[in-house]
């Protein structure tokens, strides 16, 4: 707010006025614009003889306050340095008044009282200064009873059944919320809640669901200013606006002007919208529609704009509304409809995203880039006259770059993902060695006009029997809105190490249905592969997701047709009871690894399928590869609680358990591990001790038939600030070996911290030590070590 | 060892059963009524507020943003006026793990079919003093405190409705659904 003027009035009660006005950008937000009135007794005001304080905005721009005094005072006026606040200084008891002329030329007008006495006024208590008028706090007059909302237009019979009583208005409201429009049936305004619930008494029988709210200034402003009749007439017209149009239908008896002054009515509202002075302009054409001519076609639509670039989305949907209506088969009209709607669609929520349709805008190329190093340091030290060992010591940079561009027809897509491992221990001390990896290296076509896509490189998929990363290519094709198929090829990928390995190839095709069963999605897959000439796997399966606001279901089956074996059966899903308690569950039962041909290598000291040709026939071989293929189950069962705002409880109980293997082939039989049976049970707390931090308590308890095991860890994450974390981490875990009485207790704390700068880059460091201890009955060894992790990410 | 497990497990279990007693921070003694010293107005609020809460699920399955529902009710000099109080807060690490969410600047509740929309303004107004700004005491610490001026009719709807769902839109237009986490009952003590 900006100081304009002050001026006192003398006499027995002097008054002190200070006109004030908010500033152009608090304009625009709509400072200013309203009608408003505050009063009130400041404690402790008597030390400066003020009895009361009172704030008026007519809504015209320049509002006022008054300071009223129980006696003449001195006093100086001054506006604070953050343009927030205006300081009064009083001067002693018995000074003389300083100033008493306006510090401007601008006339100032006769005070007004905003508004009858409030049905809530009572005389002030206690005694009170002789020459003063006390006034108490007065409330907005913008108590509106909404008489009915209803999606269809109001009906004038409707409107003509309401008997409106003296000074008040009827009009109606469009609005457009939740997507939809409204017509709201409106009569107003009042002082107070119950001014407005004693007049809305006699309409309750013919409006059961009319509620009493109060309305916004604009709204209040545009609908005392329409051609409705009030004081119990009926009303001719209807303002259809969500905020009223300007109300100056053509006929009306116009202010006279001639046509010089339209002109420059015209050119001025023009040279203001240059200048982008929305709300003189906005005035201009308000006072061209109020004189009919053609003129106001133009100055229909200038003023919708206008409201539009002064943010006043409901009064610039109004005047197009109005402009389609009187003007709605112009060859301009089409215009306005655009602008109409622009203006719609940006209110509305958004709305699910849709396949795309062809457009003929194209964007630029968009880069995303990824870059981090981290220095690694494992060390182990013994309590027995040894050299610490340094079992790792690397520095591992990892690198990731896409880019993309969405053209008209074709959207395009690149990605490389690698890193890089360097031994700064040397293989010559039995370090791992350098290593690099490449873990994706595609490139991404998508036809949005015929609905087929193209995946070509390095990738990984896990649907469709794929079992995961591969070098090759993936397509599909929309065959219709709810079914596509799918093809993929490629060579198998064992470790991102590898470079291509041609010696195993595999292709699979695979046809989604959306909702085909119900609302599930049910996807059908065949999966070829062979390794160095020879079938390596066969599969047929199935899979079906479901899922709505309450939950997900997806369960999947793979069946090898040539070993007539079931690869897996896996169902998992998760369902929530409520708001607070989610339920999950998962039954995998697989085979582990999954049956292929190449599992006949296993133990073998061979590292090809054609050297063991040498010496076994492929049916043989396929048996060695049933022979080295376990059946693993998991059975797992949770439950998920909210309490209160800052605490969630999970527990899960899994039980497990992997068949052994047979003896064949010169390899040893595995034996089985048995059923093993785990329950975890994590406490999750944010904003214990502050804003956003973070602990997890976690707590696991298990065995077998020979050993037992629990764990217990917490996790935790506060924040310092908005920049930094501390994540400390303890661990404890404790096994027992029910057989041959051994038992080993580990111990972990580790402290990790992690600074995220203003942009792109985060910092890392985190320092660890272990402790482990094993014993049995004649023997026990204590070993420890440390680690320390360093590193930075950067993205762009 | 041993002794260390143990005295572990006991102290993770103390914490464990401190923690969920802390749960209930928020006082069963919040005033129903209170005076602004320094204006001299008095401010009725309910009970307990209403919570909502909403998941983000792809940043945390634990942590949410919360916007509490209360009335409000000033009285100045007999003068009396009602608000809808609004509190936003979240547990999840906006800002570090996740992007900002501004403050809402209006909140639409479905009331009688009728989609009803309460523009926000910052709390507390003018004639209050920053001692009234946490109106409500609230197990998260609120990151915002908003009201629109509303009717006792309005929030007399508002709790006989008792919605399952609110729409916030921010600043940026976008709209997000907030479901009940609780409804409180106690907008009927402050209404009757």
């Amino acid at each position: 707010m900006r100081w304009i003027s002050d001026t006192l009035s003398g006499g027995t009660g002097p008054i002190l006025e200070v006109r004030v006005a908010p500033f152009e950008s608090c304009r625009l937000l709509g400072s200013g614009t309203g009608i408003a009135s505050e009063a009130y007794r400041p404690v402790g005001g008597q030390l400066a003889s003020l009895t009361e304080v009172e704030y008026e905005s007519l809504g015209l721009g320049d509002d006022i306050l008054f300071f009223r005094f129980e006696r003449p005072v001195g006093y100086s006026i001054s506006q604070s340095s953050d343009l927030r606040h205006v300081i009064v200084k009083i001067d002693e008891p018995g000074s003389l008044i300083r100033d008493s002329a306006p510090r401007t030329d601008a006339t100032v007008p006769a005070a007004t009282v905003a508004g009858p006495p409030n049905d809530n006024s009572r005389s002030a208590g206690g005694q009170v200064p002789q020459n003063v008028t006390l006034r108490v706090p007065q409330l907005t007059a913008d108590f509106v009873i909404n008489l009915q909302s209803t999606r269809e237009s109001v009906e004038q019979a409707t409107i003509e059944s309401i008997a409106v009583p003296d000074g008040r208005t009827v009009y109606v409201s469009e609005i457009t919320q939740g997507g939809q429009l409204w017509h709201r049936l409106r009569l107003g305004f009042f002082d107070s809640e119950a001014q407005a619930n004693a007049a809305l008494q006699p309409l309750r029988a013919l409006f059961p669901r009319a509620w009493i709210g109060r309305a916004q200034a604009s709204e209040i402003d545009t609908a005392s200013r329409t051609d409705f009749a009030t004081g119990g007439t009926v009303i001719e017209r209807i303002m259809t606006a969500a905020i009223a149009a300007t109300a100056t239908p053509r006929g009306t008896e116009s202010a006279g002007l001639t046509a010089e002054q339209i002109t420059q009515l015209t050119n001025a509202a023009e040279t203001a919208m240059l200048d982008r002075r929305y709300e003189d302009a906005a005035g201009l054409y308000a006072q061209l529609l109020a004189e009919p001519g053609p003129h106001q076609q133009r100055a229909r639509e200038n003023l919708g704009v206008a409201r539009e670039r002064l943010g006043q989305i409901d009064r610039a949907t109004a005047e197009f509304r109005a402009y389609l209506t009187e003007y709605p088969n112009d060859a301009e009209s089409a215009r306005v409809m655009q602008r109409l709607e622009s203006l719609t669609t940006a209110r509305m929520p958004p709305q699910p995203t849709l396949r795309r349709a062809m457009t003929l805008e194209e964007s630029a190329w968009d880069f995303v880039s990824g870059v981090s190093q981290y220095y690694r340091r494992d060390v182990d030290t013994f309590d027995a006259d040894r050299e610490d060992f340094v079992g790792l010591s690397a520095l591992m940079t990892d690198v990731d770059f896409s880019s993309r561009r969405n053209g008209s027809r074709f959207d395009l897509l690149s990605r490389i993902s690698a890193s890089h491992f360097h031994d700064l221990i040397g293989e010559d001390n039995r370090g791992p060695g350098d290593q690099t990896r490449v873990t994706y290296a595609y490139f991404d076509m998508l036809d949005t006009e015929r609905d087929w896509s193209l995946r070509l490189g390095r990738q990984s998929l896990h649907n469709w029997g794929v079992l995961g990363r591969f070098d090759g290519i993936h397509a599909s094709y929309g065959i219709r809105t709810d079914q596509r198929v799918h093809f993929v090829s490629g060579y198998p990928v064992d470790t991102t190490r590898d470079g291509v390995e041609t010696n195993r190839q595999f292709y699979g095709l695979a046809w989604d249905f959306d909702e085909l069963i119900g609302e599930a999605d049910v996807s059908v897959f065949l999966n070829d592969q062979r390794i160095e000439g020879i079938d390596a796997r066969r599969a047929v399966g199935a899979e079906i997701h479901y899922a709505n606001e309450r939950g997900n279901v997806t369960a999947m089956v793979d069946y090898d047709v040539d070993y007539a074996e079931i690869n897996s059966i896996l169902t998992l899903g998760a369902w929530r009871l409520s708001d607070r308690t989610t339920l999950s569950g998962l039954v995998d039962v697989r085979k582990s690894p999954i049956l292929t041909t190449r599992n006949a290598l296993i133990g073998q000291p061979v590292t090809t399928i054609d050297e063991l040709l040498i010496v076994w026939t492929e049916d043989e071989i396929r048996q060695l590869a049933v022979d080295r293929t376990a059946q693993s189950t998991t059975l797992t069962i949770g439950a998920s609680q909210s309490i209160g705002e800052r605490f969630q409880i999970n527990v899960d109980l899994t039980s497990t358990d992997i068949d052994g293997t047979v003896a064949s082939g010169g390899v040893n039989a595995i034996p089985g591990t048995g059923a093993q049976t785990y329950l975890t049970t994590t406490l999750v707390g944010t904003s214990l001790f502050g804003r956003n931090d973070v602990s997890m308590f976690n707590v696991r308890v298990g065995g077998g038939d020979d050993f037992e095991t629990r764990y217990l860890t917490w996790d935790a994450r506060f924040p310092i600030g908005r920049r930094l974390r501390l994540n400390p981490r303890l661990r404890i875990a404790v096994r027992d070996g029910l057989l041959d009485g051994t038992m080993r207790e580990t111990v972990n704390l580790g402290l990790r911290v992690l600074y995220n700068t203003r942009r792109h880059f985060r910092f890392e460091f985190e320092v660890g030590a272990d402790q482990a201890r094993r014993s049995n009955a004649t023997t026990e060894t204590t070993t420890s070590g440390y680690y320390v992790n360093l590193g930075y990410r950067a993205n762009y | 060892m041993r002794r260390i497990a143990t005295a572990a497990y006991l102290f993770v279990g103390s914490c464990l059963l401190g923690l969920l007693g802390c749960q209930s921070l928020r006082s069963a003694d919040a005033p129903l009524s209170r005076l602004d010293a320094s204006t001299g107005t008095t401010v009725v609020i309910a009970r307990e507020p209403m919570v909502f809460a909403r998941l983000d699920a792809q940043f945390s399955r634990s942590a949410r943003d919360y916007v509490y529902l209360g009335p409000a009710q000033t009285n100045r000099q007999g003068v009396r006026e009602y608000f809808l109080w609004i509190g936003v807060a979240s547990t999840l690490d906006r800002g570090y793990f996740a992007p900002e969410n501004e403050l809402p600047i209006e909140i639409e509740i479905m009331i009688q079919g009728e989609p009803m929309a309460f523009e926000l303004d910052d709390w507390p107004p003018p004639y209050l003093s920053p001692e009234s700004a946490n109106l409500y005491s609230t197990p998260v610490e609120l990151q915002g405190r908003l009201a629109s001026r509303i009717t006792y009719d309005q929030l007399r709807l508002i709790n006989e409705a008792r919605p399952d769902r609110i729409f916030v839109r921010g600043a940026d237009a976008r709209m997000r659904a907030f479901s009940v986490w609780t409804t409180s009952s106690d907008w009927a003590d402050f209404l009757n």
